[in-house]
C-alpha cells in the first residue's frame, strides 16, 4: 500500500513541478511587460527628438504664405536688404505674444517672424510684456525720451531706437469709419513700416523729417509711411518762442495744410531755416470756408518767390475733368521737364488747388519751377467773385519747386503744394499707397532730399471677408434660422428616430 | 481594420451619440456663422468659425472617444477583439479611423457654411482650408488621446473624465507655462539662487516657459487661421497622434496577455 504506483509518482512530481511553471510564466509577463513600457519609452523619446530636430532644421523652410497678396512673408526687396544688413536689429514687441485678444496681433506675428527667419540671425525679435518685466521700458527707454507704450514694438539697433505703433501700419476705409465708426483695415503697411524703420536705425545717417505742430495739423499716417519708404522717420515739433529752433537733423520740414496762419515767430525760425539749405514742404490748398489770409505764410513763401492767393484752380477742359459736373477735382500732368528729371510721367488726382502765383520781383537767386500743372485751358475762380486781370485761361501750377542757389554748395529748396491730394490721409484711404499720387509725392522728396529711390513696397490688400451684396435683414434671419437651428434639429430626430428603433436590441 | 472600422462607424449612427454630437456642432458653428451673417457689415471669415470650434474639442472628443474601447469592456465583447484574427493594430486603427471619420462628418457644417457663404457673394479665403487641415490633424491627435483614455479605463464615464482632463490641461498649456514662468522667476529673484542677474532670471524663465509651450497643439496650429500653412506643427501633431495610438496598441496587448 504504501508503494507508490507509477502514475502516482507521476502526479506528485507534476505537482511538485507546477510552481516552477508558474514562475516560468510570470517571468516571461514581467519581460513582456518591461519590453511593453521599454519600447513605449522608446517611442515617445524618438518622437520628442525627431520633432525637436525637425522643428529646429526645417520650421522656417516648410512654412508656406498661402495669402493672395502674401501678407505674412516679406517681398524680396526686404530681403535684400536683410541680407546687407552689417549690424545686428532688435525688434522687441510689448505685449504678450499668446493674447489673443489683440486685434492686429495676427497680421504680425508671422511676417516678423518671417524678417527674423530670413535676416540670418541679424534680427532678434523678442515679445515681452511690460506687465511682466516692467524693467524692459526702462532698459529700452532709461530718459523716457519715446514714452513707450504696452501694445507697440519697438526697432533698435545699438543706441538708435524707434517706436512703432500697430495701428499706424495700416490704412483704413474712411466710408466705414464715417459710416459705422469702424476702424476697417483695408490696407497693411506692416513691411513697409518695419522696412522702412530697419533701414533708418542701421543707416549711418538718419533722415529725420518734422511736422510744423498745431494749426490744426490734420493726421499724416499715410505720409509718413511714404516718408518711411524712404527710410525717414517724421515728428511733430512746435515752435513756442523765438529761442527755438529747427532740429539739426531734420531734413525735411512739413507744413501740412495750416487751418491758421503761421505766427510771426514761426516765421522768422523757419526763414532762418531756409537761410541755412533747409528744405521744406508746403500744403496748402484752397478751402472754399476757410477765409485766411495767411500773411505770414505769403512772406515766408515770397521770400522763395512765390504767393498763394485766394483763388481756386478751375479746370476747363471736360477731358481732365473727374467728373463733369464739378470743375474743381481733375486730372494734373508732372510737366515734361520734371519728367525726365524724375523719370516718370504721370497722371495725377487733383483738387480744390489754389492758385499759386509765381511772384515777378523774387529775388536773383531764386528759381521757381512747376512740377506739376494743369491743362492748358484751366482758369482761376477767385473767391468773393474777386477779378485778376492778370489771370487769363491757361497752364496753372499745381505743384512749385522753389530753389534759392545763395549757396549753390547747399542750396534751399521749398516745394508747395495747392492741393491735399498727395499728402492727405482721406485721399489714400480709398486708393492706397500705390497710388499715382504717392509714387510721385516720394520720387519728388526723394529728388529734393537726395535719396536714391528703389522700388517701394507695395501695399498689401487685405481681403475682405464682407458680402459684396448686402444681405437684408429677412434674407439674414432666414439664413440663421436655417443653419442654426434646422440642421441641428434634423440631427436630433435621427438621433431620437434611431434610438426609438434600436432601444430594445 | 476595415470591418472594425466599419462596425464603429455605423455605431456612431446606430445610437444617439453620432447624431447628437453633430447637432451639437451645428449648434456651435450655427451660432458663430449667425453672429458674422448678422453682423453690421456681415463679415464672414470661415477660418474664424473653425477657430472657435476648436474650442469644443475638451467636450466634443471625450463624447466620441469614451465608448471606442470602454464600451467594449462593459459589454463584454472585448473578448472578441483579443481573439479576432486580427492584431490589435487592426483594432486600434480601425477604431481611431471611424471616430476620425465622424469628426470629418461633423465639419459637413462648415462646408454648408461655406456653400452659403459663396452664394451670397463672400469669400473664402485659402486661410479656410488651412484653418480645417490644422483642425482635423488637431483631431487626430485630441481622438487619440481619447482612445488611450478609453483603452486604459474600464468605464466610459471615467474614460470621458480623464481626456476632458487632459485636452483642458492642453487647452491651458500656454497660460500654465506662463504662470510656472513666473513662479520660476519670483523663486529666483527671491532667494538669490545662483546669484543670477535680472536679466539672465527673465531669460530662465521664459525659456521655461517657451520649453513647456513647445509641446502646446494649438499654440503651434494657431497660424493656420491667418493664412500661414507649416508643415512642422503637422508633423507634431501626426507623430504625437501616432504615438498615443501606439500606447494604446500596447495597453491592449497587455490586456491580451493578461486575459490569456
Amino acid at each position: 500500500m504504501a508503494r507508490k504506483t507509477a502514475k502516482e509518482s507521476i502526479l506528485q512530481e507534476k505537482t511538485v513541478k507546477s510552481p516552477k511553471v508558474k514562475v516560468r510564466s510570470d517571468k516571461r509577463f514581467r519581460v513582456l511587460k518591461n519590453a511593453s513600457v521599454i519600447s513605449v519609452i522608446l517611442v515617445v523619446a524618438i518622437c520628442i527628438v525627431f520633432n525637436l530636430i525637425v522643428d529646429l532644421l526645417l520650421d522656417k523652410k516648410l512654412t508656406f504664405d498661402t495669402t493672395s497678396v502674401k501678407q505674412n512673408s516679406i517681398t524680396s526687396l526686404s530681403e535684400s536688404y536683410l541680407k546687407d544688413l552689417d549690424k545686428k536689429v532688435e525688434i522687441i514687441g510689448l505685449f504678450d505674444k499668446n493674447d489673443t485678444s489683440i486685434e492686429w496681433r495676427d497680421y504680425f506675428l508671422p511676417i516678423l517672424d518671417d524678417y527674423e527667419a530670413k535676416a540670418d540671425g541679424m534680427i532678434d525679435l523678442r515679445y515681452i510684456d511690460p506687465d511682466v518685466d516692467p524693467f524692459i521700458l526702462t532698459q529700452l527707454d532709461p530718459n523716457n525720451v519715446y514714452n513707450l507704450q504696452k501694445y507697440t514694438y519697438v526697432v533698435k539697433c545699438g543706441d538708435i531706437l524707434v517706436p512703432v505703433n500697430p495701428y499706424s501700419c495700416f490704412e483704413y476705409d474712411s466710408d466705414m469709419l464715417y459710416y459705422y465708426g469702424v476702424y476697417k483695415p483695408v490696407g497693411n503697411q506692416i513691411e513697409n513700416t518695419f522696412t522702412g524703420y530697419i533701414r533708418y536705425v542701421t543707416s549711418g545717417r538718419p533722415l529725420h523729417a518734422y511736422y510744423l505742430g498745431g494749426h490744426d495739423l490734420p493726421g499724416h499716417s499715410n505720409l509718413d509711411n511714404i516718408l518711411l519708404s524712404l527710410g525717414m522717420v517724421s515728428s511733430e515739433f512746435t515752435i513756442s518762442n523765438e529761442s527755438a529752433k529747427i532740429p539739426d537733423d531734420c531734413e525735411l520740414l512739413v507744413i501740412l495744410e495750416p487751418k491758421s496762419d503761421i505766427t510771426i515767430i514761426e516765421k522768422e525760425v523757419i526763414k532762418s531755416y531756409i537761410d541755412n539749405s533747409g528744405k521744406i514742404l508746403l500744403v496748402n490748398d484752397f478751402d472754399k470756408e476757410n477765409t485766411q489770409n495767411y500773411t505770414n505764410l505769403n512772406d515766408l513763401t515770397l521770400r522763395m518767390g512765390v504767393t498763394l492767393e485766394q483763388g481756386i484752380i478751375h479746370e476747363n477742359d471736360v477731358t481732365r475733368l473727374y467728373t463733369a459736373s464739378d470743375p474743381y477735382t481733375s486730372i494734373a500732368t508732372v510737366t515734361d521737364s520734371y519728367a525726365q528729371t524724375i523719370g516718370l510721367q504721370l497722371d495725377l488726382y487733383n483738387a480744390n488747388c489754389r492758385y499759386l502765383k509765381i511772384a515777378s520781383d523774387r529775388p536773383s537767386e531764386v528759381y521757381v519751377s512747376p512740377l506739376v500743372v494743369t491743362s492748358g485751358s484751366a482758369s482761376v475762380d477767385f473767391q468773393n467773385a474777386q477779378i485778376d486781370a492778370s489771370v487769363s485761361a491757361g497752364t496753372y501750377p499745381v505743384i512749385l519747386m522753389s530753389v534759392d542757389a545763395t549757396n549753390s554748395q547747399a542750396p534751399s529748396c521749398m516745394i508747395i503744394a495747392g492741393t491735399s491730394a498727395f499728402t492727405s490721409d482721406s485721399y489714400y484711404s480709398t486708393r492706397t499707397l500705390s497710388d499715382n499720387n504717392a509714387v510721385f509725392v516720394r520720387r519728388m522728396i526723394g529728388d529734393i532730399c537726395e535719396i536714391s529711390i528703389e522700388r517701394t513696397i507695395p501695399t498689401k490688400t487685405i481681403p475682405s471677408y464682407a458680402l459684396s451684396k448686402p444681405l437684408s435683414s429677412s434674407a439674414a434671419t432666414m439664413w440663421s434660422i436655417i443653419v442654426m437651428t434646422l440642421i441641428p434639429i434634423a440631427c436630433l430626430i435621427c438621433g431620437i428616430y434611431t434610438y426609438r428603433r434600436r432601444r430594445h436590441l | 481594420m476595415f470591418a472594425v472600422f466599419k462596425r464603429e462607424f455605423l455605431s456612431y449612427f446606430r445610437n444617439p451619440v453620432g447624431w447628437v454630437a453633430i447637432a451639437l456642432i451645428g449648434v456651435i458653428s450655427g451660432y458663430y456663422y449667425t453672429k458674422m451673417l448678422t453682423g453690421a457689415v456681415s463679415n464672414v471669415d470661415i477660418s474664424m468659425e473653425i477657430n472657435f470650434l476648436r474650442g469644443f474639442f475638451i467636450i466634443l472628443i471625450p463624447i466620441i472617444t469614451m465608448r471606442l474601447f470602454a464600451e467594449e469592456k462593459r459589454n463584454g465583447t472585448d473578448v472578441l477583439l483579443y481573439t479576432m484574427p486580427f492584431s490589435m493594430k487592426s483594432a486600434v486603427l480601425g477604431k481611431f479611423l471611424a471616430a476620425i471619420s465622424l469628426q470629418a462628418m461633423m465639419l459637413l457644417c462648415v462646408f454648408f457654411h461655406m456653400i452659403i457663404t459663396i452664394a451670397l457673394s463672400g469669400f473664402v479665403s485659402p486661410a479656410a482650408w488651412g484653418a480645417i487641415f490644422a483642425y482635423m490633424v488637431l483631431a487626430a491627435l485630441f481622438i487619440s488621446i481619447g482612445m488611450l483614455t478609453s483603452a486604459m479605463t474600464e468605464n466610459q464615464i471615467m474614460s470621458a473624465v480623464f481626456c476632458f482632463v487632459i485636452l483642458l490641461f492642453l487647452n491651458l498649456l500656454s497660460s500654465i507655462a506662463s504662470s510656472l514662468s513666473e513662479m520660476l522667476k519670483s523663486f529666483l529673484k527671491f532667494t538669490h539662487l545662483f546669484n543670477l542677474s535680472d536679466s539672465a532670471i527673465y531669460s530662465a524663465g521664459e525659456n521655461v516657459r517657451k520649453a513647456i509651450v513647445w509641446f502646446d497643439p494649438y499654440e503651434k496650429t494657431n497660424c493656420f487661421t491667418t493664412g500661414v500653412f507649416k508643415i512642422v506643427p503637422l508633423v507634431f501633431c501626426l507623430s504625437f497622434t501616432f504615438v498615443f495610438a501606439y500606447i494604446t496598441y500596447r495597453v491592449l496587448e497587455k490586456k491580451r496577455w493578461s486575459q490569456s
